[in-house]
């Protein structure tokens, strides 16, 4: 493996992508949990298929057309239910199938033979050319640039809105910032793990690290780390197995939360039965 | 007696229904009022009114120029699985209302957070995370961060609702301590502990009666006298 990473720059480029992602991974991933977004994070991620099939329709980088849409997305769910009579999940489920068929319809109309696809749809960590990279590094730079900035109001804002707002502090303004960097950060993941599996991503690597640490900073960072491992593990099998990158990062995220929250189970049992054997022991 | 809040004819309705007609009262500082009074009688409407979330349909509040007002819940405004610690959520009282960038704790923020910690006896749990309190500690912590944030006045609506008897005991034990430098006004059901504890009472049931002790309504309630 290390032979490979010092041998093909594809290889390279797959480990840089990835250490971005699990950046991502960290933030959104925290907000999108804590702010009961994850369904929301998954409309998105499917509207952005709209304006990738417009790049490729349009011939233009296809990414910032995937973003174009993933921010009018997570903007229509912000704001158009506050207006009409549309509930968000509702809105959520409509943006989720527009966008898709969207992106459908713009690539059966672009000239020449049809795309393959499955490289956004299911990601391939093992394609991401030095310009996707770049465009990767900006957008992540964004999103920890805007988090950084606000963390604390922020944090406020995801943990406790109602406070906030008796308090009279700008939580709309909070508001807004999470609904603008949420498809920031998603586009990266798009790349990595593609729009069907953004939200394993968005939410496995949060929920083991909640397993175990308690206070939000150490959860950001904890799940940055455990998603590096992960996207490691999955970059290593796609390349010794031949499979795609993005399906066996999922899988192996998926398979570790399992047995983790199996082992956590177990363990809790244990030490309730030890601390009843304890007291009736006394 | 310098006076924090004053209700003068104050009316809310929702729609047709009305929960509060006429109130008139006034609420005296660094003293400990109970609101109490039958469920549905308007006690939450109150507290909501003087807690500055609701406007009244007719009639005036007049809140004395520097009253802070901070105000808890009958049941938390947040998920008490976020993963935070006490010492973050006691510091978020000392957090500016004004938003600016790279904004970071002081070490007077942290020291102010640190008094607030032991002043409502959590001392020692600092890094603990709220999904390890029990409902009395939670409810402290809620307090302390109240406590931080500069508050001269903590509106309180049945902070009691889900503690058991010695842990509600405990919390009313701590906000009488606390009476000698805040207003304290608390909606409640615990009739015995809460009036023995408060300075004065009011009796909220869609009018409101204020006494000007709690023992005065106590015996009110005690001779069968229909309010």
């Amino acid at each position: 493996m290390i032979d490979a990473i010092l041998h093909y720059s594809f290889m390279r480029n797959a480990l840089f992508a990835a250490f971005l992602a699990s950046i991502v991974t960290g933030i959104i991933g925290t907000i999108a949990i804590e702010k009961k977004l994850v369904s929301m994070s998954g409309g998105i991620a499917h509207a952005s298929f709209g304006g990738i099939g417009l790049g490729y329709l349009l011939g233009f980088e296809p990414i910032w057309g995937g973003l174009l849409f993933a921010v009018g997305a997570s903007c229509a769910v912000c704001k158009l239910p506050e207006q009409s009579r549309l509930k968000a999940d509702t809105m959520i489920g409509i943006l989720w199938s527009f966008g898709m068929a969207l992106g459908i319809l713009f690539i059966s109309l672009s000239p020449g033979y049809m795309p393959d696809m499955t490289s956004y749809l299911f990601g391939d960590i093992l394609t991401v050319s030095r310009g996707a990279l770049w465009t990767m590094a900006g957008f992540t730079i964004v999103v920890v640039l805007v988090f950084v900035l606000f963390y604390h109001h922020l944090v406020l804002y995801l943990f406790d809105e109602e406070y906030m707002r008796a308090r009279g502090m700008r939580a709309g303004l909070m508001e807004w910032i999470v609904y603008l960097i949420i498809p920031i950060g998603i586009i990266v993941l798009v790349k990595v793990v593609g729009i069907i599996l953004t939200i394993a991503l968005l939410t496995i690597p949060v929920s083991i690290a909640k397993m175990r640490f308690r206070s939000i900073g150490k959860v950001i960072v904890s799940s940055m780390i455990v998603s590096f491992l992960f996207c490691l593990t999955g970059i290593t099998l796609a390349y010794y197995l031949n499979i795609p990158s993005g399906v066996s990062i999922v899988i192996i995220s998926a398979t570790v939360y399992f047995l983790m929250a199996i082992l956590r189970d177990r363990v809790r049992k244990w030490k309730h039965r030890r601390m009843k054997h304890m007291r009736s022991s006394i | 007696m310098v006076r924090d809040i004053t209700f003068q004819n104050v009316r809310y309705c929702y729609g047709e229904v009305c929960a509060i007609i006429g109130a008139n009262f006034s609420l005296p500082e660094k003293q400990l009022t109970v609101l109490v009074g039958p469920n549905g009688g308007g006690k939450s409407t109150l507290i909501k009114l003087r807690a500055g979330l609701m406007k009244p349909d007719d009639g005036t509040i007049d809140i004395r120029a520097g009253v802070n007002i901070g105000y808890v819940p009958q049941s938390n405004s947040f998920d008490a699985s976020f993963p935070l610690t006490v010492r973050d959520l006691v510091l978020q009282g000392t957090l500016p209302n004004a938003i600016k960038p790279f904004q970071r704790y002081s070490p007077s923020q942290r020291e102010k957070a640190a008094r607030a910690i032991q002043r409502v006896g959590l001392e020692g749990l600092e890094s603990r995370g709220l999904s390890q309190l029990s409902g009395g500690q939670l409810k402290r912590a809620v307090i302390g961060r109240l406590l931080a944030s500069d508050t001269s006045m903590i509106v309180l609506d049945e902070p009691d609702a889900s503690l058991d008897v010695a842990a509600a005991k405990d919390l009313y034990a701590m906000l009488y301590k606390l009476k000698a430098e805040k207003t304290i006004v608390l909606a409640s059901h615990n009739l015995d502990v809460a009036l023995d504890l408060a300075d004065h009472a009011i009796y909220v049931s869609k009018t409101v009666t204020a006494f000007p002790s709690a023992r005065m309504l106590k015996e009110t309630l005690k001779g069968g006298i229909q309010l």
